[in-house]
């Protein structure tokens, strides 16, 4: 049995005491009623009763205790209302409303003891009826939730101040990979031999990279994963801008929305989508204009990744596992950690496809409506 | 035929690198085998890190402490320490309770080729209880 169930019989059977108006807080009540004075006395929740008008009859004992009231004699005959902060004074009145009209209501406020001790109540109103059926009284039982408050406010401030700690972090991360991105500029700027300027360029370049994907998921406030078509297609139009600022070679991109995928794919999947780029803006193009076509696909239980270009294709003889430049070696090793498999061909440009298991081993990165 | 030192000989070392990061692993492989090591392996989760120790027996394998899918390299560490395989671990946050897991030492993150190279050196001597000379910023010994 349920404490507001006790507490409704226990109310019920002092409303309907011929010697109502005793008791703890009004003298006489459900005096010749021992059971229901031992009931009131023993909730853990503040019982009121009203009348239908709303005006103060009676508080049982632990309410007295919650509320931190020596005397309740001044409360007698006060609107109920009254007695809450202005905050609540429209909850409070349609509740009364509502008992009085035979209906129940619940609603949570905040309103301090007299004694000034800041609570949280969670109230429910409902009738007391009488001997005919109708509504007699009004019961109102009173549940102090302050430490449920009081933890929730305390959580939503930790979370608020994780949020904040983020947000710096973040701020922070993007700020370090822009100084290492320029610090590397100056290097090449510096660098007299074509090579080490070239190296030091691809460098910075892939550097740059890592500071877009951090850039964009950070941007997204998705912590855990991304949508990896509109995400594949950012990180595409950017690495193009920065390889092709001249505008050569048109970026196609054809990429199924809502692949989800947590970052522990999205991430190595955007580092090599760039690497593919890049090889292919070094070599396919050679200052000519072209087209260049990625496109992202769901099939059954895998994903299709394909990056291709229009450009000459690949050398005869060539081999996604055999191939030592450092790019391809980054894209292997990318494959091998998101466990996809990577193939290329001539089509008749250079074509590279990359298809992974739509779900972990442990059955828990892409999903999505694709 | 050209005669090789015995010394040098010796301190080449089979390397087994347990690490989730493929780029990570990839520039660790490089650097140790600059140095003229031998890395027999690369793994990024619990049973083909026990799996690959089993095969090769590797004179040390470095460990990163987050592995794929949640995997642990502590538990990776305990396990192969007990087939006889020493553990240093290479992590962001190293941590003196690794210890209680078998692992020789820890290597703190990022990591640069030479301290690498010292520290694998430095975990050899370790391992074989000799004198162990200046450590490398960033590595403990357990």
């Amino acid at each position: 049995m349920t404490s507001s169930f006790t507490a409704t019989l226990a109310l019920q059977a002092a409303a309907n005491s011929t010697t109502f108006g005793g008791g703890h807080a009004v003298p006489g009540l459900a005096a010749d009623n021992p059971l229901v004075a031992l009931m009131l006395d023993n909730s853990p929740d503040c019982l009121q009763l009203l009348d239908l008008d709303g005006h103060f009859l009676f508080m049982n004992g632990p309410g007295l205790a919650l509320l931190e009231i020596d005397d309740v004699a001044p409360l007698q005959g006060q609107p109920w209302a009254r007695l809450w902060p202005v905050d609540a004074a429209v909850m409070v009145t349609a509740s009364i409303e509502a008992a009085a009209r035979g209906e129940q209501t619940r609603f949570s406020a905040f309103a301090p003891t007299p004694r000034g001790t800041p609570k949280w109540w969670d109230v429910i109103v409902s009738s007391v009826r009488g001997c005919d059926g109708a509504p007699a009284q009004i019961m109102c039982a009173l549940r102090d939730i302050t430490e449920l408050k009081q933890g929730e406010i305390a959580l939503k401030e930790a979370l608020d101040a994780r949020e904040a700690l983020l947000y710096e972090v973040n701020h922070r991360v993007k700020n370090s990979l822009a100084l290492v991105t320029s610090l590397l500029t100056l290097q090449s700027s510096h660098a007299k031999e074509p090579r080490l300027k070239q190296t030091l360029d691809e460098a910075r370049s892939r550097i740059g990279v890592v500071a877009q994907v951090h850039q964009r998921l950070y941007q997204t406030n998705r912590h855990n994963d991304v949508d990896l078509g509109p995400f594949l297609a950012d990180i595409a139009q950017d690495v193009v801008g920065v390889f092709d600022p001249e505008g050569r070679v048109a970026l196609e991109t054809d990429c199924a929305p809502d692949i989800i995928l947590g970052l522990d794919k999205a991430v190595p999947l955007a580092l090599l989508t760039s690497e593919l780029i890049t090889n292919s803006l070094k070599y396919a193009f050679d200052g000519r204009q072209g087209i260049l076509h990625i496109s992202l696909h769901r099939n059954d239980d895998q994903i299709h990744l394909c990056v291709c270009d229009d450009g000459p294709g690949l050398p005869a003889g060539f081999s996604v596992n055999g191939a030592g430049g450092l790019g391809m070696r980054i894209v292997g090793a990318l494959t091998r950690q998101i466990r996809a498999q990577l193939s290329a061909s001539n089509a008749p440009g250079a074509c590279f496809d990359i298809v992974f298991p739509a779900e972990s081993k442990k059955g828990t990165v892409a999903h999505g409506a694709g | 035929m050209a005669r090789v030192d015995p010394l040098e000989v010796e301190s080449i070392m089979k390397i087994l690198i347990v690490e989730d990061e493929a780029l990570l692993a990839m520039a660790m492989k490089d650097y140790l085998a600059g140095a003229g090591h031998i890395v027999v392996g690369q793994a990024d989760d619990f049973d083909t890190a026990v799996t690959l120790a089993a095969e090769t027996q590797p004179d040390l394998a470095l460990v990163d402490v987050n592995l794929v899918d949640g995997d642990s390299g502590i538990e990776v560490a305990s396990s192969l320490t007990k087939q006889r395989v020493p553990c240093l671990m290479v992590t962001s946050n190293c941590n003196p309770m690794h210890a209680l897991d078998g692992a020789v030492g820890c290597l703190q993150k990022p990591v640069s080729p030479s301290a690498l190279v010292q520290a694998v050196a430095a975990a050899r001597q370790k391992v074989r209880g000799l004198p162990v000379g200046p450590v490398p910023r960033g590595l403990a010994l357990y």
